[in-house]
């Protein structure tokens, strides 16, 4: 994959993007998610919990997503692009939880230091279905990105094969 | 188009701490596309100006407002969903849905949000006949203390 550094820095800097998924009635529902980009597989990987599983939901109904990189805060990034990735999702049908996704949820305690509340004693009791977690991934066909955000200029584009 | 301009007035009293917004439609290719915008809330709708360079279409789209500190926390949203119309130059978001995020809002809001994604977590295994899995609370804690060696 040819992705230019600065996006691939913009991918995984960036705490959070936002995702789009379209609704039964075909709206498009946007909300920040964390994500963690693979680039030897050339998949982007985000879970739900299964208390929150809209956006599952709407991506077994239809697979095309999107994921926009546009807020840098806590990015540590000075002047970065901002991004849109779109692109093939994939839902697994199991319930995962730690196995398997330890990098991931080191990096979520490690950026959002906060959550690890959901695995005190106490809360775990209301919230255990936090690590309850549906796992989507997405390959995307195309990348649009505006240097230094800035949507005034002509933005670059990379068209992408999906990886299967 | 007839909206209600009630929830227009609801949008920009909840929208005022935010400093921009991300824009969504459905592009030509069925796939969604984003933007950020500083979208202009007035009372026939939210006018939103976007550079020529960006092909906007009209139709279903959505306003999501967002936020948060550099720790990931105080976690603020807001999500819109409307339709996009083309008026003259400009693009104008009538909103019809206002959709408030799981946080930020307030405790009881938050403890309501919590039992109903809790009542969402049951359901969703029922229907599947899946049993509710066992969490690894001690391999989470090992996990979290590897972190802070």
């Amino acid at each position: 994959m040819d992705i230019p550094i600065e996006v691939l820095e913009t991918f995984r800097q960036f705490r959070t993007a936002e995702m789009t998924t379209i609704s039964r009635r075909g709206e498009p529902i946007t909300w920040p998610v964390a994500t963690s980009f693979d680039l030897d597989v050339g998949r982007f990987l985000i879970t739900t919990s299964i208390g929150l599983p809209a956006k599952a939901f709407n991506l077994r109904r239809n697979s095309r997503a999107s994921l926009f990189f546009s807020e840098p805060a806590a990015s540590g990034l000075e002047s970065p692009p901002a991004v849109i990735v779109q692109g093939l999702a994939d839902v697994e049908d199991r319930v995962a939880s730690i196995d398997g996704l330890e990098e991931y949820w080191k990096t979520i305690w490690k950026r959002q230091p906060a959550s690890k509340l959901y695995s005190l004693p106490i809360v775990r009791l209301m919230s255990d279905y936090y690590y309850m977690r549906i796992i989507m991934t997405i390959a995307p066909t195309r990348l649009v990105w505006w240097p230094n955000a800035d949507f005034d200029l002509e933005p670059n584009e990379l068209r992408l094969e999906a990886r299967s | 188009m007839n909206y209600d301009s009630k929830r227009v007035r609801s949008l920009r009293r909840r929208a005022e701490r935010f400093s921009s917004a991300v824009l969504t439609w459905i592009d030509a290719s069925g796939f969604p596309f984003s933007i950020r915008c500083r979208p202009v809330i007035g009372p026939s709708g939210v006018r939103i100006d976007l550079s020529n360079s960006i092909a906007a279409e009209p139709g279903r789209a959505g306003l999501l407002y967002h936020s948060h500190n550099d720790k990931l926390w105080r976690l603020r949203m807001l999500l819109v969903v409307g339709l996009l119309e083309r008026e003259g130059r400009a693009w104008v978001f009538h909103p019809q849905k206002i959709i408030t995020g799981v946080a930020g809002v307030n405790k009881l809001h938050m403890l309501r949000s919590l039992v109903n994604a809790r009542r969402t977590a049951s359901r969703y295994l029922n229907q599947r006949h899946m049993p509710r899995p066992e969490v690894q609370w001690k391999r989470i804690r090992e996990l979290q203390r590897e972190l802070n060696d």
